[in-house]
């Protein structure tokens, strides 16, 4: 299983940003730049992502929704098959607004393990890198011929792309992880301004918003700030391509990134459910 | 419920897998190891350990609560980790750099007592290469691109050269004469005891291993599979020899032929050329890939593959014996002590084995 992923997805992807490096010459453009390259790819799967959730989120905020909570409170059975009613009559599927988040999931997985071998910080992690180059490439460029390409220069602005980044100032007796910070606030931005609306505070999606917008920041800070920088540079263009997106498709609430809670519906998106 | 069941699954699932895919970005490698003769040394992980080479079985301090391992450090700490191969200098301290990003240092361990003599911490990087000692000087190539020359006793820098932008990952090598540090961007420099350049030489490709110094010549290997041969005190190329594959280890020679193993993909092929003219005598394939350097003893040369095999030949080239370990993998060359070789394999049941002239395994060190 891990070989077939690798197969189609990570050393793909490796060679993609080998040649993207090839010819900028320098790795923290070439994460930026696939980075971009990625989330454009991917647009369509987010966009109809963002579709189904809506479309969801408005059923559950329906009239009708709400009566037959109310009706089979007691009757789980009866109450699913109820749900499984109205999901069939407004065409609408539970699972649609999941499965292009699955779909992603390798898709983000595998570029971050294309970053971290190809960073090859380790004797034994370039070995895995040059395996993983294309005999083809250096005929598209000869940039991209294992002369070139190795060693990947890995320094980018102030840091390191193979290591964790950290600003050391000489008052201070630790380094301070600028980058770690700028991951774990674009993080909450654009989980805050990005997640959809719950149709009530009090529901489960409401709860796990709120869980969202808390732990992801946290996750990824603490990722930031103990793997290499190469992943944080990622992590950063990756939420500030994804905000783009959102505003693009209309789906950005500025209000919500100063609220402490759930995300809230705003007037101008809180549309009336349907009604059969 | 359902959707938010599913979700949660999701996020839960992702969390060991953004993990796992990061979990590889911290300096992790194959061990280093060292022998003395007496005692073999062995960087793997979180400790340096002190093996006994007579029987494998590790040393111990005696202490009020009994004796505990005489491994450095005594206790693991996440902080630290060893794969850099250790060196001993003759008034008995070791010295190895630490290739965790958390804490890359460079100790001085006093052998007598365990404890650490002193600390190095400009290094910066992780530390994958090794050091050599001479004279009152240990020479330690860091990971922040810079071969540092630090006083035996005290650990206080003397000079430092700085190489290269990326981190240095062969240990120095010297002919008593002239240092000579190579680095991933293919550059070999040869430097005079007090640090000053006396020549450098760009290769064609990154350097993974230091030069084989064959008297007044150096042989040093790239990933493009090209061996070359550099005088050593001008750098003045004497000849370049192709090899199928790429170069990752130091070569070794019997004063008639240099022999060198390639990595092509996941096999490997073995060389022997010649010393003086660079042309190959003879070659053999071999199913797994050959990162590590040789070992030539008087009587057979011994090389081991990333498939686990330990493959003896002549000098011919012929098959003398092999031993396989089960699933492991060796990349860290196999060295003597006495009349044993050492091998440290990775993904084996044990960390460190022992085999005599003949193939036949001896022990086998586990760590626990």
């Amino acid at each position: 299983m891990g070989n077939i992923f690798d197969l189609l997805i990570v050393t793909p992807f490796t060679n993609v940003l080998l040649l993207i490096y090839a010819f900028v010459g320098n790795f923290g453009i070439s994460i930026i730049l696939f980075t971009i390259l990625i989330r454009l790819v991917t647009h369509p799967i987010m966009a109809q992502q963002i579709k189904s959730s809506t479309a969801m989120q408005e059923l559950m905020a329906s009239d009708e929704w709400h009566k037959i909570q109310e009706k089979y409170k007691n009757d789980k059975e009866k109450l699913a098959q109820e749900q499984m009613r109205i999901y069939s009559e407004k065409g609408v599927s539970p699972f649609s607004s999941c499965l292009p988040t699955l779909i992603q999931f390798p898709i983000l997985i595998g570029f971050y393990q294309s970053i971290v071998r190809a960073i090859g910080v380790s004797p034994l992690q370039l070995l895995g890198l040059v395996r993983s180059i294309y005999p083809g490439l250096e005929n598209i460029t000869h940039m991209a011929s294992l002369s070139a390409l190795i060693p990947i220069k890995s320094q980018f602005l102030w840091m390191n792309l193979g290591q964790p980044e950290g600003i050391q100032l000489s008052f201070l007796p630790f380094a301070i992880p600028v980058l770690a910070i700028i991951v774990g606030l674009t993080t909450y931005i654009q989980t805050k301004l990005t997640i959809q609306p719950a149709a009530s505070p009090n529901d489960q999606s409401a709860q796990m918003n709120k869980m969202m917008s808390l732990y992801m920041p946290l996750l990824l800070f603490y990722f930031a700030l103990n793997f290499a920088s190469g992943l944080a540079v990622y992590f950063i263009a990756s939420n500030l391509v994804g905000i783009v997106q959102y505003a693009a498709l209309g789906k950005i609430d500025f209000k919500n990134v100063f609220s402490i809670g759930p995300a809230k519906k705003s007037d101008s998106r809180a549309k009336p459910g349907k009604r059969s | 419920m359902k959707i938010n069941r599913i979700f949660l699954f999701f996020l839960l699932a992702a969390i060991p897998l953004f993990t796992a895919a990061c979990g590889a970005a911290p300096a992790s490698t194959w061990p280093g190891l060292a022998t003395d003769g007496k005692l073999a040394y062995l960087a793997s992980a979180q400790y340096v350990y002190k093996i006994s080479v007579s029987d494998g079985v590790e040393v111990t301090t005696p202490t009020v609560d009994g004796p505990v391992p005489a491994r450095f450090p005594l206790k693991a700490e996440s902080t630290k980790s060893f794969y850099a191969t250790p060196v001993i200098s003759p008034d008995g301290q070791l010295f190895i750099g630490s290739a965790a990003t958390s804490d890359a240092s460079f100790y001085s361990v006093d052998l007598k007592t365990n404890t650490v003599k002193w600390t190095f911490k400009d290094g910066k990087n992780p530390w994958v290469a090794g050091a050599f000692v001479s004279g009152d000087t240990v020479y330690a190539a860091a990971g922040d691109g810079i071969l540092y020359a630090l006083g035996l006793a005290d650990g206080q820098v003397r000079w430092q050269f700085k190489a290269s932008d990326h981190s240095l990952w062969s240990t120095p090598v010297s002919d008593g004469k002239l240092i000579f540090i190579v680095t991933l961007d293919h550059e070999v420099y040869a430097l005079d005891p007090k640090g000053n350049k006396v020549w450098s030489s760009a290769l064609d490709n990154a350097i993974m291993a230091p030069p084989y110094i064959a008297g007044d010549t150096i042989i040093v290997g790239t990933l493009s599979g090209k061996l070359f041969a550099l005088n050593a005190a001008s750098g003045n190329q004497k000849w370049v020899s192709s090899l199928d594959g790429s170069i990752w280890g130091s070569p070794a020679s019997d004063g008639e032929n240099v022999y060198i193993g390639t990595v092509k993909d996941k096999a490997g092929k073995f060389y022997a050329v010649n010393l003086q003219t660079g042309q190959i005598t003879w070659s053999k394939d071999d199913p797994g890939a050959i990162t590590a350097s040789p070992l030539v003893t008087p009587t057979q040369i011994i090389y081991v593959t990333e498939a686990g095999k330990i493959q003896s030949i002549d000098k011919s080239g012929s098959p003398k014996w092999q031993a396989v370990i089960e699933n492991a993998k060796l990349y860290t060359p196999p060295v003597l002590a006495n009349d044993l070789i050492l091998v440290a394999p990775m993904n084996a049941t044990f960390l460190l084995g022992a085999y005599d002239l003949n193939g036949a395994q001896k022990w086998t060190f586990t760590g626990k």
